[in-house]
């Protein structure tokens, strides 16, 4: 009897093993599937997370000698009308600094900005908050994010300089301890002329 | 089996050749003992905490609904960035997890725990537009949990009385992972026109040097601004994709697979010298395919030496110890500004990848010297 058990107790053991290893086997010829699911899912635009995926690294042209790219100017105006420059950096101080220009772009950029949207309110808290933060001023009537076309001539060593002005997306703020304007109000606020 | 008789089989669907070519692959291409797995986890734990202790993630709570455009998968289950005293909860049971997966306590739960959680708070992070591609740092201990990498130099082990089995199928199944992820940016290259004339890393270079990357200009960068070799980058170019391409082949076959990871820590240490770019989390990964047995047997004095120093310390390792550390690491870590705040590399992480060069670059090829001459001796000898 004793022999019998060590028997069953050893071919139950083997029957594990080798349903294990035809599990694992079964593993690594489907893993490809889901594999390959994602890396479709990301070619078509929208990465997901987590993936098994490396950054692609996009090709970026530069054309005569000249790099070319977007950058912001944020102005703060103050219902005074005094105003205040105010650096991206310390906007977005607490934000890990890779997320920051993506932000940037994709909430203030020029793309959203053409767009046309009513802002999201919490957007607009949130700048509320940051400008009386950063200034140390309650009053503040309005954030202009005003774009640039930048430009650095690596040929000739030139520094980065403004080429042209591209759009600028401008959210009326509202002063803390004063009740909300009516809109037709609200002009002495408003975008800085082009 | 050869690389043709491979294909043969293919060709010819010799079911039980090509299952035991895939055996052999999946079951026999690496063969770490237990305590080197053990010692790939402390290392593993040991660099995560280092790491990790300059990644805080309760700013997250300040931020804006209008902010939070999370990618497909886990963030999608939050509608909005969770408060601060959930993340809080999360960042203290990340630590708590990371110093477990350290001591090896329970080392399978809490190593797949662990990369959940690393997963869902870095998913948060990446939900303001921006993904870090830290996925194989992140998915090692969830992975590796199956091979049996807390089975020594652990209190597991220590619990047990004896060191326990190890499953190399998690070693095999990272290689393929690790050789995939790299397949996805040498196709996406490719596919984008990479190989196409004028240099797409001197592109790339010039538009971070000069331009939207403003910050990257530190270590060799300024050197190479003015580096006017087109065939220099154009090698670079091809480099790049093809070893990324090749990559998941070079995963079916172990000695490729460490020439891979060896061309790795070079690619990756240039691209911190010249891009400012630091990936070490991928260093520490490549170290999961190193040949420990040969570096056992070419090494023996420092090999056994450094086994027996760590079997020591967690011999003696009490939990009142562990609660101490650990209370002194999440003081450190509150208090602690988050140096992610700063660009650049940061001094640990140079120090990785001065680590990474000595192991690949001198040590390893040293032990295969070694190992190979102690083989042509015993030939001789027998």
């Amino acid at each position: 009897m004793n022999h019998a058990m060590k028997a069953a107790r050893r071919g139950l053991r083997y029957w594990t093993i080798r349903r294990r290893r035809r599990l694992t086997r079964a593993l690594f010829l489907l893993a490809p599937l889901p594999l390959l699911a994602q890396m479709a899912m990301s070619m078509r635009g929208e990465e997901p997370f987590p993936a098994f995926m490396m950054p692609r690294f996009t090709y970026q042209t530069i054309t005569a000698g000249e790099v070319v790219w977007e950058d912001v100017d944020i102005r703060v105006r103050f219902a005074d009308g005094d105003g205040v420059s105010l650096h991206k950096h310390a906007l977005f101080s607490a934000m890990h600094l890779p997320q920051r220009n993506k932000v940037l772009f994709r909430v203030f950029g020029t793309r959203t900005a053409a767009a046309d949207l009513p802002p999201d309110p919490t957007v607009v808290r949130w700048l509320e908050d940051r400008v009386e933060a950063l200034s140390g001023r309650s009053d503040a009537c309005g954030i202009e994010f005003v774009w640039y076309e930048m430009i650095a001539d690596f040929s000739t060593g030139e520094q980065r300089r403004p080429r042209r002005r591209i759009t600028s997306y401008h959210f009326a703020l509202q002063p803390r301890g004063t009740p909300p304007a009516p809109a037709f109000l609200r002009g002495s606020c408003g975008a800085t002329p082009t | 089996m050869t690389l043709p008789t491979l294909i043969q089989d293919c060709i010819r669907l010799d079911r039980r050749r090509l299952l035991a070519w895939l055996d052999v692959w999946i079951f026999r291409s690496y063969d770490p003992a237990p305590h080197h797995l053990g010692l790939m986890r402390i290392i593993y734990a040991a660099f995560s905490l280092v790491m990790l202790s300059g990644y805080r993630f309760d700013w997250l709570a300040g931020l804006p609904t209008g902010f939070f455009a999370p990618p497909p998968g886990v963030a999608r289950l939050f509608g909005d960035f969770p408060s601060e005293p959930t993340l809080w909860a999360l960042s203290l049971l990340m630590i708590l997890l990371n110093v477990l997966l350290l001591v090896g306590w329970r080392t399978s739960w809490v190593g797949a725990a662990f990369s959940c959680v690393v997963i869902t708070l870095f998913s948060l992070v990446f939900s303001l537009g921006n993904i870090y591609h830290l996925i194989l740092w992140a998915a090692t201990p969830f992975v590796m949990s199956f091979s049996g990498w807390g089975n020594a130099l652990s209190l597991d082990a220590r619990r047990a009385g004896r060191e326990g089995p190890v499953h190399s199928w998690a070693v095999t199944l990272m290689a393929f992972l690790v050789g995939f992820s790299f397949f996805t940016a040498g196709f996406a290259k490719l596919y984008g026109g990479w190989l196409i004339p004028e240099s797409a890393v001197w592109q790339h270079f010039m538009n971070v040097f000069y331009g939207v990357g403003a910050g990257r200009d530190q270590l060799l960068a300024p050197l190479f601004a003015g580096f006017d070799l087109p065939w220099f980058w154009d090698l670079g170019d091809w480099y790049v994709v093809w070893w990324q391409l090749l990559f998941v082949f070079a995963a079916l076959h172990p000695t490729t697979m460490r020439l891979f990871c060896l061309s790795g820590v070079v690619f990756h240490v240039m691209v911190l010298l010249i891009l400012n770019i630091s990936f070490a989390i991928h260093v520490i990964v490549f170290l999961l395919f190193t040949n420990w047995r040969r570096i056992e047997r070419a090494f023996p004095a420092a090999h056994d030496a450094v086994i027996s120093g760590v079997a020591w310390i967690v011999e003696r390792l009490r939990w009142w110890m562990i609660g101490i550390f650990t209370v002194v690491y999440t003081a450190g870590y509150a208090m602690q500004a988050d140096y992610y705040l700063v660009d650049g590399p940061t001094l640990f992480e140079l120090a990785v990848f001065l680590f990474a060069v000595v192991w690949y670059i001198f040590v390893v090829p040293l032990a295969s010297l070694r190992d190979r001459g102690r083989d042509a001796r015993t030939v001789d000898a027998g």
